[in-house]
C-alpha cells in the first residue's frame, strides 16, 4: 500500500502527515491567542470564517520554538489543527511496509506522536499521528482547566 | 427499501484445483455478484452457514480430499435446503450424474465448461434467489422493525398489570400484540420465535379468560418471557440463523401453572380491538429517517442562515447609497420573502428531531420495578413532564443519565422500608423526574426523599483521593463539596453493588452532558433527600447571538448580552464608592447588596501590561437565576451580532469558554462562559431561591466589613433582626440530628470543638423555639461567633440576606441588652443584635483569654462590654441611590434582525 505524505520540516528534522488528512498549506497569520489554554496550543486563526487551532509541535516534542513561518492545516473529524512549521517540503510517495515503528534512537517526547518512521535516501522522516496529537491535547487542556479551578479559592486573588 | 439492493451477494465456488476457481470465477463476472473461492468443503459450508441470506448459487466439484461432493451436498442442504447449488466435474458417468441429479442440484456441469454455456445454465437460477433472497431481507426488516416497536409497547402494558391485575384492556392488549408477533414471526424461517410466542400465549389465553390469576409472579413470568423476545428478535435482526430451545425455556409457564384460579372475575370480551386500529393506518404516513440526514440538514440550514446574514448586511448598505433604486428595493423584498420561508424551514427541521421524552423513558418503570425487588426497597417512580418533545441528541444524552441517577438514588439514595418508617418517612421511597423548557435550555430534574448525600463522607472520600486539600476541606462550600461526586471514579459507597457503587455512573453522567455544552449539578439535604438538576442546551442550527466586545490587557473577548444585567462606568477615584476590598474578595456595591467582583485578567491568568493606570472603571455585571457577579475589564467597546463557532474539541475543556467568532474585519475573539468564568474565579453559583446560601458560602463574616450585616428572623415574628457580620465567624445550617447534650445544654462538633447552641429567641426573651426545631428535625440556622478561641452557636429560624447598609445605626432605642440600636431601610426597621451580649452567664467564665496569647479582634474586650466598643464611624458619602454612571447594554440598532427576550434570535 503506497500512502502520499505531506513533509516539513520543524527545528530543522524532517516529519510528515498523511496527505489525506492535511487540508491546506496557508501562510504564517497573525494568531488569536487563548488565555489558559495549554502551552502548546498556540491560539485560532480564521481560515475564511471557520477556524483552526495552531498547535506548536515543538513545544509538544520539548524542543525550542520553532521559527513557523508555514501552517500545515490538518483535519480530522470535527477537528481542525494547524501545526505551526519551519518550512514546507514535498509531497512524497511511501510505501507502507517501509514505514517503522519509532524506535529508541527517537526520544519517547517524539515518538509518543508518530504512527512510525520512514527512511528515504536523503533523510528520515516521524510520521505524525494527529489522532495522538489530538488526545494528547485534549487531556492536557483538560488538567489545566482543572488546576486553574480548584486553584480558584476564593473570589480574587490580589 | 434501498437497504436491500445495496447488499452484497454471493456465489461459492469449491474445488480443490484453484486454477478452476480462478477460470470459473472470471467467467461469473457477468451476474453481479461475488465469488467466494473455497478449496476445502468444509471451510465453505461454515461461510454457507453464517452467510445464507447472502449466497445466491453454489458451484463444486465431485472429487475432493476432505469431503466428497455427495456429502457436502448434503451438508448445504441440510444448512438451506433452498439454496441453488450445482455439481461440476470432470469425471462424470451416466450413473453418477442421476445419482448427482437426485440430490435436487439445478444442474450437473461437465468440465472443461465455457462461459455461454455456464452462464446458461445458471443466470436465471441465480437472479431468482436474488429476488427471492432480497424480498426475504425487506420482510426480516419490516418485522424486526414492527417487532420491535411492539415489545416497547408491552412492556409499560405488563407494568401496568402488576399495578392492577383486574385491568381487562391491559390483559387484552397484551394478547393481542403476542399474537401478531405470533403471525408475523411464523413468515420467517426462523421456529423458535413463533412457537415460543405460541407458548406465552397460551398463558396469556388463560389470564384473559381467568384460567389463571395474574400474581405478581406471573407478571414476573411475562417480564422474563418479553426479554426472551427481544433476545429472539435481535438474532433475527443480526442475521445468524440461531435456533434456541423453546421446550427449555417455555418451561416457566408450566412452573408457575400451579395456581389455578378458582373463581374470578370473566372479563368481558370489549370491543378494545377496534381502538387500536386507527392508529395502526396512520403510521403508514411516516417514514423513518436516518438521524445523519437531518444532522446534515440542519447543518444546511445553519449554513444558508450564515450566508443570508452576509446578503442582508450587503443589500441594507446598497440601500443606503442607492436609496432611490426600485430594483433594490424589490431585492430586499424578496429577500424579506425568503427569509420567513427559510426560518419555517429551519424550524422544522428543528421540530423533526424532537422525539417525546415519553419514549426516553418507557424502560424506567421496568427498570425500577426490577431494581426494587433486588435492592428490597419500595419506590415509586413518577415521571412530570414527559410529554416534552427534546431534540433526539439530548433525549439520548437525558436516557443514559437518568439510568444512572435513578440507580444511584435507588442504591444509595432511598432508605430500606423498615429503616424509613423508623424515620417517620412513608414506608414507599419517592423519585421524582420532573422535565420542563426554561429559556434555550431543557431542565431535567430527578429528586429522591431518601437520606442525601453524606458531606463527610465525600470531604474524607475528597481528601483520600487528593481531589481537595485538606485545608481546602474546612473551607469548601456544601454546593462545591458535592460536586465532588462527578469527579472519575468517585464513590463513598462502602461496598460496591451490581446496582452502583463502583463510582462511574454519576463521571459518565458529567462526561456525557458536558460534551454536548450542558450542565449536570447534584443539591442535596442529610435526611431529606437529593436532586440532580440537568441542564441541556436546545441545540440550534446555527447560534446567532448579540455580544458586547470588551478589552482586557489588549486582548479583545465577547461577552453574551443576554445575561449582561448591567454596565457601569465611574471614574477610578470613586472606587471606593462601589467598591469593597475584603481580604482576599472583591465586592460592587448594588443596590445595598454586595456583588462579587472579579477581574477579567486576573481570572484568564494575563500578563497585564505593568501598572496600568485607567481614569475609568469598567464592570459588567452578570446576572442570571443562577448567578450574580461582576467581571472588570479594562474597556467596554460595542456590541455586536455573531455567529458562535464552538471551540474544537482540543479546547473545549476550557469552560470558560462559551465559543468563539469572527468580530470587527475577520479577527477572532473567544466568546466567555459566564458560569464557567464564576467557577474559575470560585464564585459559587446561587441555589435557587435560597439566598442566604448565597452569603453563607461567599465567607460573608470572614471577608467582610462593619458595614455588612446578616439579617434573621424567628418563627411567628415579623421582626427581622441585623448583625455586624464582622462580629461573626460563619453562617452554618446545621443537621438537628448533630446535636448532643451537654447536661441542659445543647451542644455539636464543630471545627474540633464543642459549640454550644444558644436560643437566641429565648435570650431575647421571645420565648423558646431552638428545642422544638431540634426535635422536629428542622435544619437549625445557626451564627456562630468565635470567642476567645470557643465557639458559640446562635440559633436563629431562618436567614433572610446579608446587605451592605451605607447608612449608621441609630442607636438612640436600646431598650434591650443586646441591641445596638436600630436600622432603618427601605420603611422596615431592622434591630440590630449584639449577639455576643446575649451570651448566657454560664459562659463567661470560659472567655477569660489565656495570659499572654495572640488574641483576635473580637476577644480583646470583655463579652458583656463589646457593645460599648467605640463604631467606627461611617464614610463620608456612600449613598447608594446615586447610581453611577450607567451605559445599558440594551444599544441595538434599527437594522439588528428581531431578538426575542433572551437576546438569541433566529436572524429572521
Amino acid at each position: 500500500m503506497r500512502e502520499q505524505i505531506s513533509t516539513f520540516l520543524l527545528n530543522g528534522k524532517c516529519y510528515g502527515v498523511p496527505a489525506s488528512d492535511v487540508q491546506e498549506i496557508v501562510p504564517k497569520v497573525p494568531i488569536t491567542d487563548v488565555p489558559l489554554a495549554p502551552e502548546h496550543i498556540l491560539g485560532l486563526i480564521n481560515l475564511r470564517g471557520q477556524f483552526a487551532t495552531v498547535v506548536s509541535l515543538s513545544r509538544m516534542f520539548g524542543l525550542d520554538d520553532a521559527q513557523s513561518n508555514m501552517n500545515v492545516v490538518c483535519r480530522s473529524g470535527d477537528t481542525t489543527l494547524a501545526f505551526a512549521v519551519d518550512e514546507v517540503g514535498d509531497v512524497i510517495e511511501v510505501d507502507r511496509e517501509n514505514v517503522m515503528p519509532a524506535s529508541g534512537t527517537i526520544p519517547r517526547s517524539v515518538g509518543s506522536f508518530l504512527s512510525g518512521v520512514y527512511r528515504a535516501e536523503d533523510s528520515v522522516y516521524g510520521i505524525i499521528n494527529i489522532q495522538k496529537v489530538i488526545d494528547f491535547l485534549v487531556s492536557a487542556t483538560h488538567s489545566v482547566a482543572h488546576t486553574a479551578i480548584h486553584s480558584g479559592g476564593h473570589s480574587v486573588r490580589k | 427499501m434501498a437497504n436491500a439492493s445495496a447488499r452484497e451477494y454471493f456465489i461459492v465456488l469449491v474445488d480443490d484445483d484453484s486454477r478452476v476457481l480462478d477460470s470459473i470465477s472470471d467467467m461469473l463476472v457477468g451476474l453481479d455478484s461475488t465469488c467466494k473461492l473455497f478449496l476445502d468443503p468444509v471451510d465453505s459450508a461454515d461461510f454457507i452457514a453464517s452467510n445464507v441470506d447472502s449466497v445466491v448459487l453454489v458451484i463444486s466439484d465431485l472429487q475432493m480430499p476432505r469431503m466428497d461432493g455427495f456429502e457436502f451436498r448434503e451438508r448445504v442442504a441440510q444448512i438451506s435446503k433452498d439454496t441453488p447449488f450445482a455439481f461440476l466435474s470432470g469425471h462424470f458417468n451416466l450413473d453418477l450424474a442421476r445419482k448427482a441429479m437426485a440430490t435436487k442440484v439445478i444442474s450437473v456441469l461437465e468440465k472443461p465448461i465455457g462461459q455461454s454455456d455456464l452462464l446458461n445454465a445458471v443466470r436465471s437460477v441465480v437472479s431468482e434467489r436474488r429476488k427471492t433472497l432480497e424480498e426475504k431481507a425487506i420482510i426480516k426488516e419490516i418485522f424486526v422493525n414492527e417487532t420491535c416497536q411492539i415489545l416497547e409497547e408491552l412492556e409499560p402494558l405488563i407494568l401496568d398489570l402488576e399495578q392492577d391485575p383486574n385491568n381487562v384492556t391491559a390483559v387484552n392488549d397484551v394478547f393481542r400484540l403476542v399474537h401478531t408477533i405470533k403471525g408475523s414471526s411464523s413468515f420467517l424461517e426462523n421456529a423458535s420465535l413463533p412457537k415460543y410466542a405460541h407458548l406465552l400465549e397460551n398463558v396469556l389465553s388463560d389470564l384473559k379468560s381467568g384460567k389463571r390469576e395474574i400474581t405478581e409472579e406471573i407478571v414476573s413470568v411475562l417480564l422474563e418471557a418479553l426479554d426472551v423476545l427481544k433476545q429472539m428478535t435481535s438474532t433475527i435482526e443480526s442475521g445468524e440463523p440461531q435456533e434456541y430451545d423453546v421446550e427449555e425455556l417455555g418451561k416457566i409457564f408450566v412452573q408457575c401453572k400451579s395456581k389455578a384460579k378458582a373463581a374470578g372475575v370473566q372479563p368481558a370480551a370489549g370491543d378494545e380491538k377496534v381502538k387500536k386500529q386507527p392508529q395502526k393506518n396512520a403510521e403508514k404516513d411516516f417514514l423513518r429517517v436516518p438521524i445523519r440526514t437531518l444532522d446534515e440538514f440542519m447543518e444546511l440550514s445553519g449554513e444558508i442562515t450564515i450566508v443570508r446574514n452576509v446578503v442582508n448586511k450587503l443589500v441594507k448598505s446598497l440601500e443606503k447609497h442607492f436609496p432611490a433604486n426600485k430594483d433594490l428595493s424589490l431585492v430586499s423584498e424578496m429577500l424579506e420573502e425568503m427569509y420567513k420561508s427559510q426560518s419555517r424551514m429551519v424550524s422544522n427541521v428543528l421540530d423533526m428531531r424532537k422525539v417525546p421524552l415519553f419514549d426516553v423513558f418507557r424502560p424506567f418503570n421496568r427498570m425500577v420495578r426490577d431494581l426494587c425487588r433486588n435492592l428490597s426497597k419500595d419506590v415509586n417512580l413518577k415521571i412530570i413532564g414527559e410529554s416534552l418533545r427534546v431534540d433526539t441528541s439530548l433525549g439520548k444524552v437525558i436516557g443514559d443519565s437518568l439510568v444512572h441517577i435513578i440507580r444511584n438514588s435507588m442504591d444509595h439514595g432511598i432508605e430500606a422500608a423498615e429503616e424509613r418508617t423508623k424515620l417517620g418517612k412513608s414506608a414507599e421511597g419517592k423519585i421524582t423526574v420532573n422535565c420542563f423548557e426554561n429559556r434555550d435550555e431543557i431542565v431535567i430534574e430527578v429528586k429522591d426523599d431518601g437520606r442525601g448525600l453524606n458531606l463527610t463522607a465525600i470531604k474524607e472520600k475528597g481528601i483520600e483521593r487528593g481531589l481537595i486539600t485538606y485545608e481546602e476541606a474546612s473551607q469548601i462550600s456544601d454546593q462545591r463539596l458535592m460536586q465532588l461526586i462527578f469527579e472519575p471514579g468517585f464513590s463513598t459507597a462502602k461496598k460496591v453493588t451490581d446496582v452502583s457503587g463502583r463510582g462511574v455512573g454519576m463521571d459518565m453522567v458529567k462526561t456525557s452532558v458536558d460534551a454536548i455544552g450542558g450542565h449536570v449539578e447534584v443539591t442535596s439535604e442529610r435526611g431529606k433527600g437529593s436532586a440532580f438538576e440537568l441542564r441541556l442546551p436546545i441545540p440550534k442550527s446555527v447560534l446567532i447571538i448579540s455580544v458586547v466586545l470588551v478589552r482586557e490587557s489588549d486582548r479583545v473577548f465577547a461577552f453574551p448580552q443576554d445575561r449582561i444585567e448591567h454596565l457601569l462606568q465611574f471614574e477610578a477615584s470613586r472606587s471606593s464608592e462601589f467598591i469593597r476590598e475584603m481580604q482576599q474578595s472583591r465586592f460592587l456595591i448594588r443596590d445595598d447588596k454586595l456583588i462579587p467582583l472579579i477581574r477579567l485578567g486576573e481570572v484568564l491568568r494575563l500578563d497585564s501590561p505593568k501598572e496600568k493606570i485607567h481614569s475609568e472603571v469598567n464592570i459588567v455585571v452578570v446576572r442570571d437565576d443562577r448567578i450574580h457577579f461582576a467581571i472588570e475589564v479594562d474597556v467596554i467597546l460595542d456590541s455586536e451580532e455573531v455567529v458562535v463557532k464552538p471551540l474544537s474539541q482540543v479546547l473545549s475543556g476550557l469552560t470558560c469558554y462559551a465559543g468563539a467568532t469572527l468580530v470587527g474585519v475577520g479577527d477572532v475573539c473567544v466568546i466567555i462562559d459566564y458560569e464557567g468564568a464564576a467557577a474559575l474565579a470560585g464564585i459559587d453559583k446561587i441555589s435557587a431561591g435560597d439566598i442566604q446560601r448565597h452569603g453563607l458560602s461567599k465567607g460573608v463574616a470572614a471577608a467582610s466589613t462593619e458595614r455588612d450585616f446578616v439579617l434573621y428572623r424567628f418563627a411567628d415574628n415579623d421582626t427581622v433582626y441585623a448583625s455586624r457580620c464582622d462580629t461573626i465567624y460563619r453562617l452554618e445550617h446545621l443537621n438537628p440530628a448533630e446535636v448532643h447534650r451537654s447536661g441542659r445544654t445543647p451542644v455539636v462538633h464543630y471545627r474540633d470543638r464543642i459549640m454550644p447552641l444558644i436560643d437566641t429567641s429565648d435570650m431575647l426573651g421571645l420565648g423558646s423555639r431552638m428545642d422544638e426545631m431540634i426535635a422536629n428535625g428542622k435544619e437549625l440556622p445557626i451564627l456562630v461567633v468565635q470567642l476567645s478561641n470557643s465557639y458559640f452557636g446562635f440559633c436563629v429560624s431562618e436567614f433572610v440576606d446579608v446587605l451592605f447598609v451605607s447608612q449608621q445605626v441609630d442607636r438612640l432605642v436600646r431598650d434591650r441588652a443586646g441591641i445596638e440600636g436600630n436600622l432603618f431601610l427601605n420603611n422596615v426597621n431592622y434591630p440590630v443584635l449584639v449577639l455576643q451580649d446575649l451570651l448566657p452567664s454560664q459562659f463567661h467564665s470560659a472567655l477569660q483569654p489565656p495570659a499572654g496569647s495572640g488574641m483576635s479582634r473580637t476577644v480583646e474586650a470583655e463579652p458583656t462590654k463589646l457593645s460599648e466598643r467605640a463604631l467606627i464611624p461611617p464614610p463620608k458619602h456612600c449613598e447608594v441611590s446615586s447610581k453611577p454612571a450607567e451605559k445599558t447594554a440594551e444599544g441595538g440598532s434599527e437594522e439588528a434582525p428581531p431578538t426575542n427576550e433572551d437576546g438569541i434570535y433566529w436572524a429572521v
